[in-house]
């Protein structure tokens, strides 16, 4: 396919039609990415939608942060009744530490997103539950769960020259109650449900 | 006597066009063969080698980290959300979890063929793998996409469809072995390396444009306002606590300015190299300030540098690899 040509490499040698169809295809596609960039959702207007989710990459970052966005977890303990907060970063491995985690990304994209929350739900307890099972075979007591809390924290940083503090991440107790909010939470009959069983 | 009088000149008042006239013939638009022109003319070798070398490794760099989890991103032992009754942003496409075997198969080609590309082995065959399995994985799981997902797909397929893979890498060195008095070429068809010169300034602009419609006029630190989570370094928290508040507007007005212009700034040829400069500065600034984000800013530098080099230097810089 490849020829040399008086020192001019070309990929498709002098045939016209790869030519003139890569040619059409990566002016629709800059179209796409420019359209998209300049309004959201324009071109998946016209395109297929996993077509147009590959042209939605230029808009970044288009306004400004209003308060540091990050997300937790509770767990419901049965034995107590209490709800502690857990970390779920051990079954969230990829960038653990920081906000491009896959939690974090699942409480962004579908926090509201009722079918999607349950299956986390599910998820978290049912890991928790597991490695507790684990942690007692080897002698170590933990409370099992009956269910999960979600919650986003909405910390404020402040305005320039105030001194910003640099970042840690703060445990759930230490973040003032109207800096938080509860997303999803298991209902407690379902709570009720899982608990009864365990005492089983 | 009375002088003659000058006798008048009859003017010449033409010939009364018919109606039915034929119009002159005149040349078509010169735009568009400039346009063809350009399209068509050749660029030095090197710049889509640059990008064939440098884009495949941002990319398997930003996988890295899905990579080692493999098990967790595309299989069931991790979270993955449940199938959407329609498809929308969050979900433009369902694919079921793979099992754990298919899983580590995909991780293994993914990273095969990106090495393969980026060493010039089969680099057009590799890069079309090697675009299949990231596009795959930008659809299988929207938790883990971002900008580099979506785009190296993009840059595969442009390499792919451009003759890269001629010099500076295995195949061009088998080559030589086999014939080595035979030339490299020295140049490419202009048509690869001018999706990438298109590809950045639309992309940029279309960044703006978002900006504009976004809080980037009215807010006047935006930049400062994102240096304050998870995403942050320690450089950026010193730029936060010493920088004043018009440093940040400032940088904030330059990054928009040589976004919104980008089309113009690297249009021209004088403007060129000032704009590259200041586009690589942004970059490293982007992978400094964010630190998860720097492979994202190592795909965009070698898009910058591959596309907007000026032309001496990759010729000086063919010319000494010929040389060595």
């Amino acid at each position: 396919m490849e020829r040399d040509d008086e020192g001019v490499a070309r990929a498709w040698g002098e045939a016209l039609v790869p030519r003139v169809i890569a040619g059409v295809l990566a002016a629709g596609y800059l179209v796409a990415v420019l359209t998209e960039g300049a309004k959201s959702g324009t071109s998946a207007r016209w395109l297929p939608s996993p077509l147009a989710y590959f042209t939605q990459v230029a808009a970044l970052f288009p306004r400004a942060a209003r308060s540091a966005i990050e997300y937790r977890v509770e767990g419901f303990q049965c034995r107590d009744g209490r709800w502690v907060e857990i970390d779920v970063r051990p079954w969230f491995p990829i960038d653990a530490d920081n906000k491009e985690n896959r939690f974090y990304r699942a409480m962004h994209f579908f926090h509201d997103h009722r079918q999607t929350m349950r299956a986390l739900e599910e998820f978290v307890v049912g890991h928790y539950n597991a490695d507790a099972v684990d942690a007692a075979a080897r002698g170590e007591a933990r409370a099992l769960l009956g269910g999960a809390r979600f919650s986003r924290l909405l910390l404020p940083f402040g305005e320039p020259g105030q001194g910003t503090p640099r970042y840690v991440r703060r445990a759930l107790g230490d973040v003032p109650a109207d800096q938080r909010k509860d997303l999803y939470w298991t209902p407690e009959s379902k709570r009720e449900e899982r608990c009864a069983r365990i005492a089983r | 006597m009375r002088p003659d009088r000058p006798v008048k000149k009859p003017v010449d008042r033409g010939v009364k066009p018919r109606a039915d006239a034929p119009l002159p013939r005149t040349r078509s638009a010169p735009i568009f063969s400039i346009f063809a022109r350009w399209l068509d003319a050749p660029e030095p070798a090197l710049r889509i080698e640059i990008i064939r070398i440098l884009a495949p490794l941002a990319a398997l760099g930003f996988m890295s980290s899905r990579l080692a989890h493999a098990d967790e991103w595309l299989t069931e032992a991790g979270f993955q959300a449940p199938r959407m009754a329609a498809p929308d942003y969050r979900q433009p496409f369902y694919l079921s979890p793979l099992s754990t075997t298919a899983a580590w198969a995909l991780a293994a080609v993914m990273v095969i063929s990106g090495l393969a590309v980026a060493a010039g082995l089969r680099a057009r065959t590799a890069a079309v793998i090697f675009a299949a399995t990231l596009a795959y994985v930008a659809l299988a799981d929207r938790l883990a996409a971002f900008t580099v997902s979506k785009l190296s797909p993009t840059v595969m397929i442009a390499l792919a469809c451009s003759p890269c893979g001629t010099r500076f890498g295995v195949d061009a060195w088998l080559r030589r072995r086999r014939a080595p008095d035979a030339p490299l070429p020295a140049l490419v068809a202009g048509g690869g390396p001018r999706f990438f010169q298109l590809l950045l300034p639309v992309f940029y602009l279309g960044s703006a444009i978002a900006k504009l419609r976004g809080d980037w006029l009215h807010h006047r630190l935006v930049l400062w306002t994102h240096v304050h989570d998870s995403y942050q370094t320690g450089f950026s928290w010193a730029l936060a606590s010493v920088m004043p508040a018009w440093g940040w507007t400032l940088i904030q007005y330059v990054v928009l300015a040589l976004e919104l212009g980008a089309p113009l700034w690297f249009g021209l040829r004088r403007t060129r190299p000032f704009a590259l400069l200041v586009a690589v500065t942004m970059h490293a600034m982007i992978g400094l300030m964010f630190w998860p984000v720097r492979w994202f800013s190592l795909l965009m530098i070698s898009l910058w540098l591959g596309a907007f080099l000026p032309e001496p230097w990759l010729e000086r810089l063919q010319a000494r690899s010929a040389s060595a």
